[in-house]
């Protein structure tokens, strides 16, 4: 993982804690931009490493939200979720070899592919937990949420994440 | 021990990420004012849901005693009933001189002559053509023949023999069984006698044809009655059929309103003028 990567992640935290948390859209579709950082984290960390890092930054979000526990657990999730995911999605890779797969070293095919069903399913989890039901309302916040987060994560990560790291 | 300290090694990252799910839950539920609300109301119902059945299991081993008191309340209620009935039928005579001197006199509430013993049919028999039944109550319970016996829905029979601890009951629905009745809405006085068959129809006899019958009529007891308090209730008319060839009577279907077939708790009806009143029904034969 590079410096630029890790600044460029850190700066995404700031920015979500201080302006993406306010641009929500009609209170229906929300910026859950910090979503990339947690699908960006090194797959070679350990495990329990990866979702105390993930716990903690979902935490952050909470407090600056003041929705306490909700992100976090939607993090663990998503965490643990995304090696799967890879699986599924690059059946290719061996076990060995995925211990060393830089997600964003990938093509923007490729992340698009991996980002976007994550994100939605990251929304998901948030408003059924956030609603603990699921109404058409819940739908709207969900899909809307996947679509705004999906659509800026993707923006970002081509105008700064992809070309600070070629650099 | 050991096998357990190895489960906790060898799944060590589920149980971190378990034990850092519950934290975060355990956030979500108490500092969030929603969530707190809706986890308390669930954790209220799922009380009240193990509360009721806890409740509902230990209803069910004081069943017994419950049936015991309501049987007796049920005795109370009825005694009630017929002290009410009665007093309502003295009312009757009485309104005239009452309106005149204006005081309700005390003959206005006669004593009930009659009362009740619960008690439980052990056997009972509805296909024969002359059905009897056997009860849980003897002599030693003071039960004695020609007692009458009628259920919380209707007549059910007379008693004819007692040992010390059981008793045998001519059921209604036996062929040797005639009951003075009436008609509830025309006070018309008839016998009811079952013809076998069906167990759930009698026919009300002796009703002259120039008396107008309607279906759905209440047939009830009468006070002509030395074994049942006038007023209790037998059936209801369901059909009247067209009179036999040179009988000037109807013929009247009556659809009973005991149910022989689940026919279980039971009163038995002292009448406390019983004795006096055979007596000079003897008396009647005597004369003729």
């Amino acid at each position: 993982m590079s410096l630029r990567l890790i600044t460029s992640l850190v700066v995404i935290l700031f920015l979500q804690l201080f302006f993406f948390n306010a641009i929500s859209l009609y209170d229906t579709a929300f910026a859950f931009v910090f979503v990339m950082i947690l699908l960006l984290l090194p797959l070679d960390w350990d495990y329990k490493v990866l979702i105390t890092v993930a716990f903690s930054i979902g935490i952050l979000v909470d407090i600056s939200i003041l929705k306490l526990g909700i992100h976090a657990s939607s993090s663990i999730l998503i965490v643990t979720l995304r090696g799967f995911w890879i699986d599924i999605i690059t059946p290719q890779i061996n076990p060995n070899e995925k211990l060393n797969f830089k997600p964003h070293a990938q093509s923007l095919s490729w992340i698009i592919s991996y980002f976007t069903p994550l994100i939605f399913v990251y929304s998901l989890i948030y408003h059924l937990l956030s609603d603990l039901h699921f109404t058409l309302n819940t739908f709207w916040k969900f899909f809307a949420t996947g679509f705004y987060s999906t659509l800026l994560i993707i923006l970002i990560y081509s105008l700064f994440i992809k070309t600070s790291d070629k650099r | 021990m050991e096998r357990l300290l190895e489960l906790f090694i060898k799944y060590n990252n589920f149980l971190f990420f378990i034990f850092l799910q519950w934290i975060s839950l355990f956030l979500v539920f108490r500092f969030n004012d929603f969530h707190k609300e809706v986890y308390g109301s669930y954790m209220l119902s799922i009380a009240g849901f193990f509360q009721e059945k806890n409740h509902s299991i230990r209803s069910y081993f004081l069943l017994a005693d419950e049936n015991e008191k309501l049987l007796n309340e049920n005795i109370k209620l009825k005694q009630e009933l017929i002290y009410t009935q009665q007093a309502l039928n003295a009312a009757r005579y009485r309104i005239p001189y009452s309106r005149k001197f204006n005081i309700l006199p005390d003959s206005l509430f006669p004593v009930s002559v009659y009362s009740f013993i619960p008690s439980k049919i052990v056997q009972n028999s509805i296909y024969d053509p002359y059905n009897y039944f056997i009860i849980n109550k003897g002599t030693k319970d003071g039960v004695y023949n020609e007692m009458g016996v009628v259920s919380s829905d209707g007549v059910v029979g007379i008693i004819v023999e007692t040992s010390e601890n059981y008793s045998v009951g001519m059921s209604l629905l036996n062929k040797h069984f005639r009951l003075s009745t009436k008609i509830k809405s025309t006070n018309i006085h008839g016998t009811v006698h079952w013809r076998g068959n069906n167990p759930k129809i009698v026919y009300l006899e002796y009703i002259p044809l120039h008396i107008p019958i309607q279906v759905g009529d209440s047939v009830m007891t009468s006070s002509y009655s030395n074994y049942f308090p006038e007023g209790y209730h037998i059936g209801k008319i369901i059909d009247v059929k067209d009179p036999k060839d040179g009988q000037g009577f109807h013929e009247i279907l009556v659809l009973l309103s005991t149910d022989f077939y689940k026919l279980e708790n039971i009163y038995l009806v002292k009448n406390k003028h019983q004795s006096e009143l055979k007596t000079l029904n003897q008396k009647i034969i005597q004369f003729k």
